[in-house]
């Protein structure tokens, strides 16, 4: 009987090895968590010209990039926008009022802000794959035939590797 | 997941073979006074499970070398030498390892034969180094907002001379299917001591190792194993 026992025990270990290999088999998917910092926006604060101490929001801010059509649309004070990551460049059209409906008269006003900047590539974990931060940030305006409604910009952060501060501020 | 039913079937189909030849091994008549004895040799073979997993996975590529050469009555000096070629395919990065690795150390047999068996129950150590090259075949640049598209780069970047260490503790069987004929299969929990990161990059995969992961240390791995003896001398 003890004969047989010990054959059984060969039997039993070798499904539970069996059994554990098919469980090692199994592969949790890596996702990229929220909270992981990955390549930052850049964050912007609009400010009153006339009180610039105070806090002023844009009224129907569209930002899109210079030759699309498309893009965001914000109603705050603070803004986050993404910067091109393959390219040392990104052209802004900041348009105000851009929600401006056909029948009323047209009071949207459209300023073209070109930002450049040094690109640096991170390597930022499994799940998240690589990041960009940005480095020696710098901004031009372009005249619109409708005149600049932004009326000063200061850059606060020439390098945006976090969205924790602001790094331009504009008047308006 | 997709090859593994496959693979789990070729490894149902081995494991009922040999309970068949345990069970046959039984109904031998034991009328014979039985002579004990103990087969001192080399033990040479291959690993099953990942010849039959590059067969199936167009993501891995590997064989294994095992053997073990019996010292004393319970202890056997083991070794495991194999290459592996494995891709890593994540959501934002694609990346293959590929190296050469060697695992030594001992097993420590706690099965008492009888009738001249040779099987093993064992519980064995091994200290594990491998050294390998990661090549980066894809990556995206991870971004919250997605105005401008995903930025995927396809321009492969190597990442060579990277290698690791690491210790490996062994639980397995190994039950003679035919005359010196032996079919393994074997359980492996590993623990990283040492392993040199690229610049700018991760390992990802350790070839003998197995993939790395965040936070944790320690490895799992399985062998499925077919060996021959060689005998040199009985006891």
């Amino acid at each position: 009987m003890i004969f047989v026992n010990r054959t059984k025990s060969f039997y039993r270990l070798g499904v539970i090895i069996f059994l554990s290999t098919i469980l090692l088999s199994c592969e949790r998917d890596d996702i990229c968590a929220e909270s992981t910092p990955t390549t930052p926006l850049l964050i912007i604060r609009f400010y009153d010209f006339d009180n610039p101490s105070e806090f002023k929001i844009p009224p129907n801010l569209g930002i899109a990039e210079s030759d699309q059509e498309s893009g965001l649309l914000f109603n705050s004070d603070s803004i986050a926008i993404p910067l091109r990551t393959d390219i040392d460049q990104t052209s802004f059209r900041f348009v105000l009022n851009a929600t401006g409906e056909a029948d009323m008269e047209d009071i949207s006003n459209e300023d073209l802000v070109n930002i450049t900047y040094e690109r640096t590539e991170d390597y930022v974990s499994k799940a998240c794959g690589f990041r960009i931060t940005y480095d020696t940030l710098d901004t031009s305006r372009t005249p619109q035939p409708d005149g600049f409604w932004i009326q000063d910009l200061i850059i606060d952060n020439t390098t945006v590797d976090n969205e924790t501060t602001a790094h331009i501020r504009i008047f308006h | 997941m997709r090859p593994q039913h496959t693979f789990v079937f070729f490894i149902s189909l081995l494991l009922g073979m040999y309970a068949s030849a345990i069970q046959a091994q039984d109904a031998r008549p034991q009328d014979t006074i039985p002579v004990k004895t103990d087969y001192y040799g080399l033990r040479v073979g291959i690993d099953l499970s990942k010849l039959v997993r590059s067969g199936l996975d167009d993501d891995y590529s590997g064989v294994e070398i095992v053997g073990d050469f019996r010292i004393s009555k319970k202890y056997y000096l083991a070794a495991e030498l194999g290459n592996e070629q494995r891709t890593t395919d994540l959501p934002n990065l694609n990346s293959t390892a590929n190296g050469s690795y060697i695992k030594a150390g001992f097993n420590y047999n706690a099965y008492e034969n009888w009738f001249g068996m040779n099987n093993l129950i064992y519980a064995g150590v091994r200290g594990g180094f491998s050294t390998f090259n990661q090549e980066l075949n894809t990556y995206t640049i991870y971004t919250t907002n997605p105005l401008f598209g995903d930025d995927i780069r396809t321009e492969t970047r190597e990442f060579n001379d990277l290698n690791a260490t690491w210790l490996e503790v062994q639980l397995g069987i190994q039950v003679e299917l035919f005359h010196n004929l032996y079919l393994g299969a074997n359980l492996q929990i590993k623990r990283s001591i040492t392993t040199k990161q690229p610049d700018g990059f991760e390992v990802l995969h350790i070839p003998g190792f197995g993939k790395t992961t965040d936070g944790s240390s320690f490895g799992v791995g399985y062998g499925y194993t077919l060996t021959y003896l060689i005998p040199i001398f009985k006891k």
